[in-house]
């Protein structure tokens, strides 16, 4: 693969937030709608705390699906080795806050 | 050919085998039971990022473009793969990977990764370095191989050693 062009997420000068110009907020947000879909639960199901492999019923394509679909939403790609460290769904949100454009 | 070396022999054959025919029995059981191995390795070559252009992927590939377009029709119409025409050339066309596309490149890798980690488990970290020299060593020797006969008089010159033995 070609890791030439790839480039790391850092803060910006204003506001704090990352690059990609999504704080932990909004990354939540878009996380929880996704999984709320995916899983068909109620968006209110989940915080930062919730166990993915643990306490959600999310199969390996399941969680692929996600993969895709968050990288899709905000341009970022997310190596396997990052998601193999994943365990909460703070963790995911951490992922995309640091992953690479 | 000693004992050793028969067992050596034997053990590397399975392993190729073996792995071919698990690819493609999870593949057939899988999610994608629609993509043959060969497809799957498309897929690889395109990659789950940039549009590549048919060239690149035919190299990487090591096939023509010819092949290559004819596997290439069939991903698409199977919703694997989608065509671009380049917005600045349009003679250019280039061909990525379909949210399906990902997902089966992303299972694919996994495979991969598991059968590493089952490998790699229960060695020791000496153990793995060695294991990982030999096995580079390998790779480069069969790629050698694989040279000699790609390129069209060493391919002779070998057929004709062995019709000698």
């Amino acid at each position: 693969m070609d890791n030439s062009k790839k480039k790391t997420v850092e803060p910006s000068e204003e506001g704090g937030k990352p690059a990609a110009g999504f704080d932990r907020k909004e990354i939540f947000d878009v996380l929880s709608s996704m999984l709320s879909e995916l899983l068909d639960m109620k968006k209110e199901s989940f915080s930062e705390d919730t166990m993915i492999f643990e306490e959600l019923p999310l199969d390996s394509l399941q969680l692929y699906e996600l993969v895709v679909d968050l990288e899709e939403k905000f341009s970022i790609r997310i190596p396997d080795e990052a998601i193999e460290k994943i365990q909460s769904v703070g963790d995911v949100v951490d992922m995309i806050a640091n992953a690479e454009k | 050919m000693d004992a050793v070396e028969k067992d050596f022999a034997e053990s590397l054959l399975h392993i190729f085998d073996n792995v071919l025919l698990t690819e493609e029995m999870a593949l057939s059981k899988g999610y994608f039971s629609d993509l043959s191995i060969a497809e799957l390795h498309t897929l690889n070559a395109i990659g789950p990022y940039e549009a590549r252009t048919m060239t690149e992927t035919a190299n990487i590939l090591g096939i023509t473009i010819g092949t290559l377009t004819v596997a290439v029709d069939r991903l698409v119409k199977k919703k694997y793969v989608e065509r671009q025409r380049d917005t600045k050339d349009r003679r250019i066309v280039r061909i990525s990977l379909t949210r399906q596309g990902k997902l089966a490149y992303r299972m694919h890798s996994k495979f991969h990764r598991v059968l590493v980690k089952r490998i790699m488990d229960p060695l020791s970290e000496e153990e793995r370095k060695i294991l990982t020299r030999t096995i580079t060593e390998i790779d480069s020797f069969v790629e050698e191989q694989y040279k000699k006969y790609s390129s069209g008089e060493q391919y002779k010159k070998i057929v004709r050693d062995d019709t000698e033995v």
